[in-house]
């Protein structure tokens, strides 16, 4: 998006549970939602 | 002559202080691209007014009360930020893929760009400094609940709290629940509740005490 033109590619928006991400922690649980350009991610 | 521009634009900040290591800096270079003729003093001018007078949070608060007032706009912002923004005129550079995340009773959004500082300038401006501060950055993935508690904004805990990050090409803003005790309110008056971090989740509107105590 800055500078050259390159190849459009989608962004998805990819949500975790925090404690999948962090591990279990005193805060309660909460949603993180990442912005993924398509090539960040794998099928599974 | 060009120290004595950079001068007349503080930016909106109060600056009792000497200018730091960065502000030197774009000082130098604004004076050298100056110099070289690559971008006049005249362009920039034009710019930094247009973000001090034009484009800031009185922007999304527009969006916000034309939502809270109209069941068809609030559909359509959801539906399609960037267009239903643009039918109150706003658009442009950093707004270019917008998504509206709407709050409900069980659910609270807010925003953050954990690599740097994305933020939609069309409807809320610049952004404020501790936006792009790395503790908050960290933190508000990490802890938001206890981050938003420092900001203010203690949430019931069974309240979820949904915590977006624009680190690619979508640019969010949070549309706040509208407070109770404003039914019949225009819409002009409505905006005046909506507040920048309202808008990014690190507060929600409040109705004024004189206002509902009537």
């Amino acid at each position: 998006v800055y500078g050259e033109k390159v190849a459009p590619e989608p962004v998805y928006s990819v949500a975790f549970d925090s404690h999948t991400l962090w591990g279990e922690s005193e805060e309660p649980p909460f949603t993180v939602l990442l912005d993924m350009w398509e090539s960040y991610l794998e099928p599974v | 002559m060009t120290s004595a521009h950079a001068h007349e634009h503080n930016h909106g900040h109060h600056r009792p202080r000497p200018a730091s290591e960065v502000e030197l800096r774009a000082q130098a270079l604004e004076a050298l691209l100056a110099e070289r003729g690559l971008v006049s003093s005249d362009a920039i001018d034009a710019i930094v007014e247009m973000y001090e007078n034009d484009v800031g949070p009185q922007n999304g608060a527009a969006v916000v009360a034309r939502a809270w007032v109209d069941p068809d706009f609030h559909q359509r912002l959801l539906a399609d930020a960037g267009a239903a923004i643009a039918e109150l005129g706003f658009g442009g550079a950093e707004g270019d893929n917008m998504v509206v995340v709407a709050n409900t009773p069980t659910v609270h959004n807010a925003i953050v760009c954990t690599l740097c500082s994305c933020y939609p300038w069309p409807v809320l401006g610049l952004p404020p400094t501790w936006y792009k501060s790395p503790p908050y950055r960290a933190r508000m993935v990490a802890e938001p609940r206890a981050v938003l508690r420092e900001f203010g904004l203690e949430l019931a805990d069974a309240v979820e709290i949904r915590v977006w990050d624009s680190s690619a090409e979508v640019r969010y803003l949070v549309l706040p629940m509208r407070p109770p005790g404003t039914d019949g309110w225009s819409e002009a008056d409505l905006a005046k509740l909506v507040t920048r971090d309202s808008m990014i989740g690190t507060a929600v509107p409040q109705v004024p005490h004189q206002a509902t105590a009537a």
